[in-house]
């Protein structure tokens, strides 16, 4: 298992907050709308008529899926939300695939407008109806949803598509927002609906909103520990998406743009080749009909027949010039004159400027029935160029019979020039022009705007095919591009002008034409330029900022190295054990620290040629080496050995080596690490230690049996005493008693009364040799604990006690006695002896009171024995348990001295404690405490 | 020693001094006439076994056998024990007439079948008094078992 990249948390941390705030964006650009559509507020219905504004369907979805992206980037998402987010895009794509059939199939219902009142139309394409590429992009964004889901685990299957739906969405409405901001928005002018600015817009946000959030959570693609690489690779790709982008468009937006602007051209060049050739076909019909006025007039036909009679007179001439001076004022022509058949001229006005007969004699003129336009000409070569009309004049009554020719000649300079030349809009190269083929020339008809002198002087070769006049001349229609006279690249409409052998050429310089496109070009380079230097720009200093961050935390990561290093190399030296990293595989030690060569005698260097087996006892070689490979194995994940290293001086040394192996992220042992602990000294120590234990229990044994001994012997010695003592005193007092009986006549009275003191003496002597017995056994014999019922014991001990004293007046109290924890018969011995010892010094009493009390006190049982007797000074209390110790001479009260050391030493058995207390004369109280015993 | 046939006490005593004070207190009570001395185990045993060269012996049954613990060659808890364990001198009365007060002592005594256990007093009066006693229950007042009622397969007393 790697371990988790820390990184990742704050990567998703600000995708999540990027994911969130485009949401609210999302949702806030569908909401202005909304807004806007309901108040009518200048960015809702379309104060521009230009461009559509966002349906009021696009901006309801908008907020939803806003909010929905915004609020789905929350914590780890329970199968609940994962529900929802799922249906949420089910339903969107269901609403946007229902929107887009809508659309596809023509259907614009008013339901559509959410209850707006919503009318016009924009481009032609009708208000608040949702374009199909925005429902389109509403498909892709609901596939894109569940990306915003966290899931774990994450579902690839489900993620994977909306991410790249997403990817999708953002691109394509990147694309349409920049066509947008290259002034040419796609999609106009069909039609279809194209999506609003602000949509684009929209789901430009949203798509990035749904891919921080994919993101957020799915986390960087391609796994962790590759961050800043993912990071660079995701930055340079987005840098490619937007150059790719910006260029593309750009390029588009610009190749649309010069498609419209040179169509606009030409169809300007168009119109006005069309107006041109019109307006030239009306001057020829006016000029034809100037002719008809006198073609066919029979007064005018009947003057020229007149004229031509050898009769005429000057009145004649008179009248006929006076005809053709009112004509040609009336006209505007530049002469009228009048010839005959012949050629010659009857008459003309002005009267100067004969024509050349060479035109009007020509076989298309003379014999011409109907009026005819006699084509450019110079009547002479001097001449300006001249178009004139030839109006036959025939014999009104023989039809077929040519009087002559009236012909109205006209200066083209005056007014068709100015007609041909006249350009409807501004320009400063654009101009009309006429020609007409002539043989394999194409000859100029008109003036031309740059070169002077052109008309009927320039003529150009037919075959020269670039020429745009020529091509003309070769009933070229429509739009050519192609050089002009001036061999300037043109662009031009051609046109062939009815009823004549002229072409128009209406043409404009490729340069004027081009002019605003390359402007436009430019500024197109220009834009894009700086979206690409912006996008740069910004991509740049993420880039940068990524760097930074990559490389600070790969500084950090360094430090941090150089410190855990650092920290490690200062342990390792001045551990007090010794440290030792081995090879797993050989177990040669590859790094030991100061303290090992110390404990091993070797150097560092000597030791990193060694493993640590061969510093090993050979004894304990098999067991360490068994335990180092259970942790190669993984058996344990580490192993703590007590062995012997065999010092480089031979001498051995105890360690206690604590020993772990490190892996690698597969798992493969690189290292073991031990820490070895010299306790040689602790060994010795021990060895000592179980040495002297040894020698004590030793001892112990041996002093038992000495008290072993000591106790046999004492025991002996009791047994001896008991018996061996007794028999003598018996035989003292037997025989001293015969002697008196046998011999009480040889005896006097002082003579019996020493007999009788050793009676008493050996007597006495059998008691202390009783007493002493007892006080002994008590230290001998065994001890058994049991539960003694104290009250029924006091009260046996009393009737024993005062049975030898039937006449005494004694009185016995007992209160209830809490049972006590020990050897019963000696607890009675006790009580006994007490009762016994205050019977005793109550003698003197006429009236003695005996009482023994009790209680728990602390964990122990507490007893007395008090009696109203003589009592003692308490200034003797210290000798009153002491063996033989008397506190009242023996004629007075009889006593061994042994009663109350035999009570103290049977309390003390019982780990007890026993005191007096007494005053002279005011009886004395007994106390021994005994711990209360574990079932009391 | 043709009283013996008739011998009613055996008394078993080292101590010459008590054996003398035993015999005047029984004297005094005229009891002393059939009471045969021995001064250790050994002698006791002989006297009722016969000797232990296994010559034709009568077994001898005194009608009370007064035995001090601390004896020369066999101590009193084995001349007991032999008694006891035989049969035909089970039914003995065997008092025990010692000086130890020692616990153990009396304990061992009953658990070999002593009859009973009398400490010798050290008060002279009281010794005399308590051995007259002693003879008087047991020779008089105690139902001893016959002889001809003993026979070989009859268990004794104790273990």
């Amino acid at each position: 298992m790697l371990p988790s990249d820390p990184f990742e948390a704050i990567h998703r941390g600000i995708s999540g907050r990027v994911a969130l705030a485009l949401g609210l964006a999302v949702a806030a650009i569908g909401l202005t709308a909304l807004l806007g559509w309901v108040f009518r507020l200048p960015w809702g219905p379309g104060v521009d008529h230009v461009q559509v504004p966002m349906a009021p369907v696009t901006a309801a979805l908008f907020v939803c899926l806003g909010l929905l992206t915004a609020l789905g980037t929350g914590s780890e998402a329970g199968p609940g939300r994962v529900r929802g987010v799922v249906g949420a895009a089910a339903a969107t794509i269901g609403t946007a695939l229902i929107l887009l059939f809508l659309r596809l199939q023509g259907v614009y219902w008013k339901a559509e407008h959410l209850g707006l009142d919503i009318s016009g139309d924009a481009g032609g394409v009708p208000l608040g109806y949702i374009s199909p590429v925005t429902a389109l992009c509403f498909v892709l964004a609901g596939i894109s949803l569940p990306a915003a889901l966290p899931m774990n685990p994450p579902r690839r299957r489900l993620t994977l598509p909306a991410t790249g739906a997403a990817g999708l969405l953002l691109g394509t409405n990147f694309v349409l927002l920049l066509a947008y901001l290259y002034g040419t928005p796609l999609l106009y002018g069909g039609s279809l609906i194209p999506p609003a600015l602000s949509t684009v817009t929209g789901f430009v946000l949203l798509g990035g909103a749904l891919l921080a959030a994919a993101v957020r959570a799915q986390g960087p693609r391609g796994g962790t520990g590759r961050d800043a690489s993912f990071g660079s690779q995701a930055l340079f790709l987005a840098f490619a998406l937007s150059v790719a982008g910006i260029v593309t468009v750009g390029f588009l937006s610009f190749w649309s743009y010069q498609a419209r602007f040179r169509e606009e051209v030409e169809r300007q060049l168009d119109a006005v080749a069309d107006l041109k050739v019109i307006e030239l076909a009306q001057w020829r019909q006016e000029r034809i009909s100037d002719g008809r006025v006198f073609f066919n007039h029979p007064d005018f036909a009947r003057l020229v027949q007149q004229r031509l009679e050898p009769s005429s007179d000057s009145g004649l001439r008179n009248r006929l010039a006076e005809w053709l001076g009112q004509v040609q004022k009336a006209y505007d022509y530049e002469r009228v004159y009048l010839v005959d058949a012949d050629g010659r001229e009857l008459a003309g006005v002005p009267a100067e400027g004969a024509g050349n007969p060479e035109f009007y004699l020509s076989p298309g003129v003379a014999e011409a029935r109907d009026v005819t336009i006699l084509d450019f000409h110079r009547d002479h070569p001097e001449d300006p160029v001249h178009l004139s009309v030839a109006v036959p004049i025939l014999d009104p009554t023989d039809q077929t019979r040519r009087l002559g020719t009236l012909i109205f000649r006209t200066d083209p300079a005056r007014h068709l020039f100015p007609l041909i030349r006249r350009w409807p809009t501004r320009s400063t190269t654009a101009e009309a022009l006429i020609v007409r083929r002539e043989g394999d020339e194409v000859v100029i008809l008109s003036e031309l705007r740059l070169q002077a002198d052109a008309p009927l002087n320039l003529r150009l070769p037919i075959s020269d095919q670039a020429v745009v006049s020529a091509r003309a001349s070769l009933e070229h229609q429509g739009i050519v591009e192609a050089v002009d006279y001036r061999g300037v690249p043109v662009v031009a409409a051609l046109r062939a002008v009815p009823d004549s052998p002229w072409f128009l050429v209406a043409q404009m310089d490729t340069e004027e034409v081009y002019r605003p496109i390359r402007e436009r070009l430019w500024l197109t380079v220009a834009l894009g330029a700086t979206l690409l230097l912006g996008s740069g720009l910004g991509l740049g200093m993420a880039w940068r900022q990524q760097r930074i961050n990559f490389y600070r935390r790969h500084y950090e990561a360094a430090e941090a190295l150089r410190r855990s290093e650092e920290q490690f190399r200062a342990m390792f030296d001045l551990a007090p054990v010794g440290i030792a990293q081995a090879d797993p595989q050989t177990g040669r030690w590859c790094r030991v620290n100061r303290r090992m060569s110390q404990i091993t005698g070797y150097t560092e260097d000597e030791l990193l040629q060694l493993g640590f087996s061969d510093v090993t006892h050979p004894d304990d070689r098999a067991r360490d080496w068994d335990a180092f490979q259970g942790i190669i194995r993984g058996d344990a994940p580490d192993y703590r050995l007590e062995k012997r290293y065999l010092r480089k001086d031979g001498s051995l040394a105890w360690v206690n080596v604590n020993v772990t192996v490190l892996r690698d992220p597969a798992g493969k042992p690189y290292r073991t690490m031990a820490a070895v602990e010299d306790v040689t000294v602790r060994k010795q120590s021990e060895a000592a230690i179980h040495q002297l234990n040894q020698t004590l229990e030793q001892r112990v044994r041996e002093r038992t049996q000495q008290l072993e001994a000591a106790n046999r012997e004492l025991e002996a010695f009791s047994y001896s005493v008991s018996h061996d003592l007794r028999s003598p005193l018996r035989a003292i007092d037997g025989f001293a008693r015969i002697l008196s009986e046998d011999h009480e006549g040889s005896l006097d009275g002082e003579g019996r009364r020493l007999l009788d003191v050793i009676c008493a003496e050996a007597r006495r002597m059998g008691r202390l040799i009783d007493d002493l017995l007892a006080f002994s056994r008590v230290g001998r014999s065994a001890f058994r604990s049991a539960e003694v019922d104290m009250e029924s014991l006091a009260r046996t001990a009393f009737e024993d006690c005062s049975r030898p004293f039937p006449d005494r007046n004694l009185e016995f109290a007992v209160g209830p006695l809490p049972p006590a924890w020990g050897d019963p018969a000696m607890l009675r011995q006790v009580l006994a002896n007490l009762i016994q010892n205050a019977i005793k010094y109550t003698q003197p009493r006429e009236f003695a009171r005996i009482e023994v009390g009790g209680r728990l006190e602390d964990g122990d049982t507490v007893y007395w024995v008090r009696d109203n007797g003589i009592g003692f000074d308490m200034k003797y209390a210290g000798k009153l348990f002491g063996v033989f110790q008397r506190l009242h001479g023996e004629d007075e009260f009889e006593g061994t001295g042994v009663g109350l050391a035999l009570v103290k030493r049977v309390i003390d058995r019982h780990s007890g404690r026993v005191w007096a207390e007494a005053a002279p004369g005011e009886g004395a109280c007994f106390w021994f405490a005994v711990p209360a015993g574990r079932e009391v | 020693m043709t009283h013996q046939e008739n011998v009613e006490i055996l008394l078993v005593e080292d101590n010459s001094r008590d054996a003398e004070l035993t015999l005047r207190a029984l004297r005094k009570r005229n009891l002393a006439n059939q009471v045969v001395w021995v001064q250790d185990g050994q002698a006791a045993l002989e006297f009722v076994f016969g000797p232990p060269d296994g010559s034709a012996h009568d077994l001898r049954r005194p009608r009370l056998i007064l035995l001090d613990l601390k004896l020369p060659k066999l101590d009193g808890i084995e001349v007991l024990q032999r008694l006891k364990s035989d049969p035909r001198t089970a039914t003995i009365p065997v008092v025990m007439l010692t000086s130890s007060r020692e616990e153990q002592d009396v304990l061992r005594s009953y658990r070999h079948g002593a009859n009973s256990y009398i400490v010798k007093p050290v008060d002279f009066d009281n010794f005399s008094e308590a051995v007259a006693r002693l003879g008087m229950y047991w020779l008089l007042l105690n139902e001893a078992v016959e002889p001809k009622r003993i026979s070989a397969g009859d268990a004794p007393e104790s273990e």
